[in-house]
């Protein structure tokens, strides 16, 4: 009795998205994205805004428009897929997303959402519903931005605002999980557009070439400008991820 | 079209030293010649030089050709036009003397040796005519030659470190070049896809890093080495160097109404309205790879906006890579057109308006 209880618990809060799946590790970009088939990926961008796109869509709740910049770190990624066509469309796409929460409208599929919760409309829907293995948080009475576990709340990594805003340091993550849908989906984004560049580019540079070592769902790295340029160089992004788990 | 081929041979070469050195006393340059010889003068005559190609395989048969006009802009006929090439080392190996015809144009045409070395080779022409000041030009080509096709071995399989991804910075204004203004990020898209498609690490930086590119002239610092340039001349230092000495096969260029890219020559290879563009539904970009002149192989594409650009990644991850062998030539212009109306570039909306050498 107890059992068909605790099981009939557990389906209903499944089926309101309220459990996660079991934890999938970042290893399967592997094979979910890089050596996909063909039109088995879904990369979503987020809406640049009319002033860039030329085309004014709406946006969810709480979603404003992206910088062009988040696009770079998905051009990584896409760039690295071995099967093309690959599509890559708008988060303010309705064929692609349900344009009142951000859902993406498919599934069995992999998905690469690169992006802020507060510029990309998917991973919005992700994570205000913590069904992503991290989300992102900005503790006012810290002063601090900082990825939290959506399993416990707990801070996984934070930076100072000030360091953030300086332009010398940010955080990036990357995580994978399995949706309701049965969907795998790849998210990674830094606080600052510095932060998802070089996310991109540790992806592709460090990430992809070892990535059956990367057993664990979501990996936190920080990024200081060590040499004071500006850019993001593969060197200050720190040589081991600064927190990681399942 | 032309009265005769000219074939290298010892013969020939006596007799066109004859001219120049005899005739028209001037020492044989190893650099670029602006050297003037006095007359009579009504004025200085301007001489243009082209070549038919970028780049040229060993043995290829290659033609120069320009024009000779007056202070006035006006044809001059029956100039005489000494033509010298340097090789890589600066040692002339092709020397010719033509007259300009009625339209002020003037050609050369020969076959490179079989011999001809890899790198930079400049062609000079120096105009003369009795009744004006001496004018002379230059120009450059490279052997091998230079292919969107070669991307697979120069940047998809190129050993790791041997490929750089310059970007165009979006700080740092005082680094940049006269005329050169800071980035927007859009830019950058296109260079993560092809980054993307290296098989190997490759490193990277912006175009304001000393380590990378001479601030005082745009050029690349390092030698041997690929290139990978986004962004357009007005955005990216590189990008702008390539375009002023003329060693990129085709520049961007724009009046009131209208943006243009054009070959060196100054023909029009491809066009599109301002309005079209700027209202974020069409855009025209270009892919044109070519060697500098450090030995370096660079892969360079920009659009009007950055749609273009990030078309210009899309394009050449999603269709050109899976059939790079068949982009035999130097340069392709494309164009998007937004045939659905959602502002996003879809790769089936992208076709091909031009391609050379």
């Amino acid at each position: 009795m107890l059992l068909l209880t605790v099981l009939t618990i557990v389906t209903v809060q499944l089926s309101m998205n309220r459990v996660a799946s079991p934890p999938t590790g970042l290893t399967v970009l592997d094979s979910a994205v890089i050596k996909a088939s063909s039109n088995a990926v879904w990369f979503i961008l987020a809406d640049p805004g009319p002033s860039n796109l030329g085309v004014t869509n709406a946006r969810p709740p709480g979603v404003y428009y992206a910088a062009l910049s988040d696009w770079t770190a998905t051009g990584f990624v896409y760039g690295m897929c071995l099967n093309m066509p690959q599509p890559m469309v708008l988060d303010s796409n309705p064929s692609y997303a349900d344009q009142s929460n951000g859902q993406p409208k498919t599934s069995q599929r992999a998905i690469v959402a690169f992006g802020g919760p507060l510029v990309h409309a998917v991973v919005n829907y992700y994570e205000t519903r913590r069904l992503t293995p991290l989300y992102f948080y900005h503790d006012q009475a810290a002063g601090q931005y900082q990825f939290r576990r959506s399993s416990d709340g707990a801070v996984a990594y934070g930076l100072p605002v000030a360091d953030v805003t300086s332009g010398q340091k940010d955080l990036l993550m990357v995580e994978a999980f399995t949706d309701s849908s049965g969907n795998t989906v790849f998210i990674g984004y830094g606080f600052t557009f510095r932060g998802t560049y070089a996310m991109g580019k540790l992806l592709k540079a460090r990430i992809a070439p070892n990535i059956s070592s990367y057993a664990y769902s979501w990996y936190v790295y920080k990024w200081e400008d060590l040499n004071g340029d500006g850019f993001q160089d593969l060197n200050e992004i720190s040589a081991n991820p600064v927190a990681y788990g399942i | 079209m032309y009265p005769y081929r000219k074939e290298f041979d010892v013969k020939r070469i006596a007799l066109v030293l004859f001219f120049v050195v005899v005739w028209f006393p001037q020492p044989i340059v190893t650099g670029p010649i602006p050297y003037a010889m006095g007359s009579v003068g009504t004025g200085q005559l301007s001489v243009s030089i082209f070549t038919d190609s970028i780049s040229y395989n060993p043995g290829d048969g290659m033609t120069l050709y320009g024009y000779v006009r007056d202070p006035t802009g006006s044809p001059v006929s029956y100039a005489s036009v000494s033509i010298q090439v340097n090789d890589p080392g600066g040692s002339p190996f092709h020397l010719a003397l033509v007259s300009s015809y009625a339209d002020g144009r003037y050609s050369d045409i020969f076959n490179l040796p079989m011999t001809a070395r890899s790198g930079m080779y400049t062609a000079y022409a120096t105009a003369y005519r009795y009744d004006y000041d001496s004018g002379s030009n230059y120009i450059f080509f490279s052997v091998p030659r230079a292919t969107l096709s070669s991307l697979q071995a120069r940047i998809f399989s190129a050993a790791p470190n041997t490929v750089y991804f310059i970007y165009p910075d979006y700080g740092h204004i005082e680094r940049k070049l006269a005329g050169v203004g800071l980035a927007a990020l859009s830019d950058w898209s296109a260079m993560g896809v092809v980054y993307g498609m290296c098989s190997n690490v490759q490193s990277d930086g912006m175009d304001t890093s000393p380590a990378l590119v001479d601030l005082s002239s745009g050029s690349v610092t390092l030698s041997g080495v690929s290139v990978v340039v986004m962004g357009g001349a007005g955005v990216h230092n590189v990008v702008r160097y390539c375009e002023n000495v003329r060693i990129a096969p085709l520049r961007f260029s724009q009046d009131a109404l209208t943006c243009y890219f054009m070959k060196r020559d100054g023909s029009v290879v491809g066009s599109i309205s301002k309005y079209d563009a700027m209202n974020l539904h069409k855009d025209m970009f270009v892919l044109e790879v070519f060697a500098d002149l450090k030995g370096n192989t660079v892969l360079m594409a920009y659009g009007v906006t950055w749609k273009g650009t990030f078309a210009a990644g899309l394009y050449l991850k999603s269709v050109i890579a899976s059939n790079l062998a068949s982009y035999s030539r130097a340069w392709y212009v494309f164009k998007w057109d937004d045939s659905n109306g959602d502002g996003m570039i879809d790769v089936a909306e992208i076709s091909e308006v031009a391609s050379g050498d």
